[in-house]
């Protein structure tokens, strides 16, 4: 077996910075040293997992403030406008796959401190991103998780408001698929 | 020395603000080096005194815990023991004035996260050899089989007809099948090592470490799945020429 490379050598492969004559020397060693090709390939997973899971944060973020933008401006002033037909498909009508909301049941006004986000899930292992929006698109509370139920936390919500929300959700293997933005009124608390 | 970790601010808190545009991972411009040595690690390495090393301490952490406890994570086992793993790294990277940390001197091959990443793994291994006397998972009883497994799909891929997993639990009764086992298994062995160090290592990736096409993507920084679907099938095809053309292609035990 060959001297094992430095850690320098394994983190430039994993990030693609080795020369040509390098990487040929440097995936010899790997082919035959299984705890070199241990080193490389959990820090090759972890590194490329963070770049798809910031690129898919980014992405949900920049959709939904969009969605949200046009939201505002489609709506007359105050919080008792509908959520137009488009704007309920949202991002998912952008070419994303879909992620099926469980509740709140937009139809029933709901206990403020009985709010319960519950959605179906996409795939094993995914992470689902939770938004929530004032009426007037300001926001009110966020979370992630891997769970498909979420219990915001008391007193989140108030009494006799509309509020919007969406799901994100970023599958292991790196697409991404989105609840569209709902929506869901309080009652009296 | 060490800063009392909360784990809710550890996970709470972006250790990167990649919405402004990231040099330090792949999320933007991959060509691109970071600022290197990245400001927190001059910063500590830097530090005159221990207030200040314990401040600059803390921002290391904050900027790189995620990091590390991903990786530590992704080593598997319970939560206790992957946290006992998480605390003997921060130990490690802390360890005599920070001397591994003062090893890093990419010399613009690498990023420091990517280092960090690979040095982090280094210290999970280091981790369970000092629990269990070796890696954890080379004392899983099933890898042998795994492995068997692995060799077997990699066989049956190649188009021959025969275990060659097997091998190491065949009696000695038929020493003609033995014989003419063996000599297959060398045949497979040898056309292997007369690939390319990148098919090589795809095929090990693949077929011994059980890799997903994904990770294998990852590892080998293919574009896409696709592209690992595509250099397999052209390495198989190779291999199964090869062994046909040492007349093993439709070899029976």
């Amino acid at each position: 077996m060959n001297m094992h490379p430095d850690t320098v050598n394994i983190a430039a492969y994993v990030e693609g910075r080795l020369s040509d004559a390098e990487q040929v020397s440097l995936e010899a060693h790997l082919a035959g040293c299984a705890e070199c090709r241990d080193l490389a390939t959990g820090a090759a997973t972890l590194l490329r997992g963070e770049a798809r899971r910031h690129r898919w944060v980014a992405g949900g973020a920049a959709i939904a403030a969009a969605a949200v933008i046009v939201l505002l401006v489609s709506l007359p002033a105050g919080d008792s406008g509908p959520v137009p037909d488009v704007m309920r498909d949202g991002p998912a009508a952008e070419g994303m796959a879909a992620v099926t909301v469980v509740g709140p049941d937009a139809g029933q006004p709901v206990h403020p401190d009985s709010v319960v986000f519950a959605w179906r899930s996409v795939a094993s292992e995914a992470l689902y991103q939770l938004s929530v929006t004032d009426g007037a698109g300001g926001a009110v509370w966020e979370t992630m998780t891997a769970e498909t139920t979420v219990l915001p936390p008391a007193g989140t919500f108030e009494s006799d408001r509309r509020y919007l929300w969406y799901v994100d959700a970023q599958l292991p293997d790196g697409n991404v698929a989105s609840t569209g933005l709902k929506e869901f009124r309080t009652g009296t608390r | 020395m060490a800063q009392p970790l909360s784990l809710s601010n550890r996970t709470a808190t972006p250790d990167i603000d990649h919405a402004s545009g990231c040099a330090e991972c792949w999320c933007a411009e991959p060509n691109k080096m970071p600022k290197d040595p990245p400001p927190e690690l001059s910063r500590l390495l830097g530090a005159k005194n221990s207030e200040s090393r314990g401040r600059a301490w803390s921002d290391f952490l904050e900027r790189y815990s995620q990091l590390v406890l991903r990786m530590t994570r992704s080593y598997g086992s319970d939560y206790d023991t992957m946290m006992d793993r998480y605390q003997f790294v921060l130990a490690a990277l802390q360890e005599d004035d920070f001397k591994r940390l003062r090893s890093y001197k990419s010399h613009g091959r690498s990023t420091f996260r990517g280092w960090l990443a690979v040095v982090s793994r280094r210290l999970c291994l280091d981790y369970d050899r000092s629990q269990y006397g070796r890696s954890s998972r080379a004392a899983d009883t099933e890898a042998p089989e795994r492995a068997r497994s692995a060799r077997r799909k990699l066989v049956d891929l190649a188009g021959v007809n025969l275990d060659v997993g097997l091998l190491a639990q065949q009696s000695v009764s038929d020493p003609e099948r033995t014989l003419r086992e063996t000599e297959l298994t060398d045949a497979l062995d040898a056309v292997l090592r007369a690939l390319e160090p990148r098919d090589q290592l795809l095929l090990t990736l693949r077929f011994e470490d059980g890799l997903s096409v994904r990770q294998v993507a990852d590892v080998m920084r293919y574009p896409s799945v696709f592209h690992v679907y595509r250099a397999l099938k052209r390495v198989l095809r190779h291999v199964r020429k090869q062994l046909a053309d040492r007349g093993v292609s439709d070899a029976k035990p």
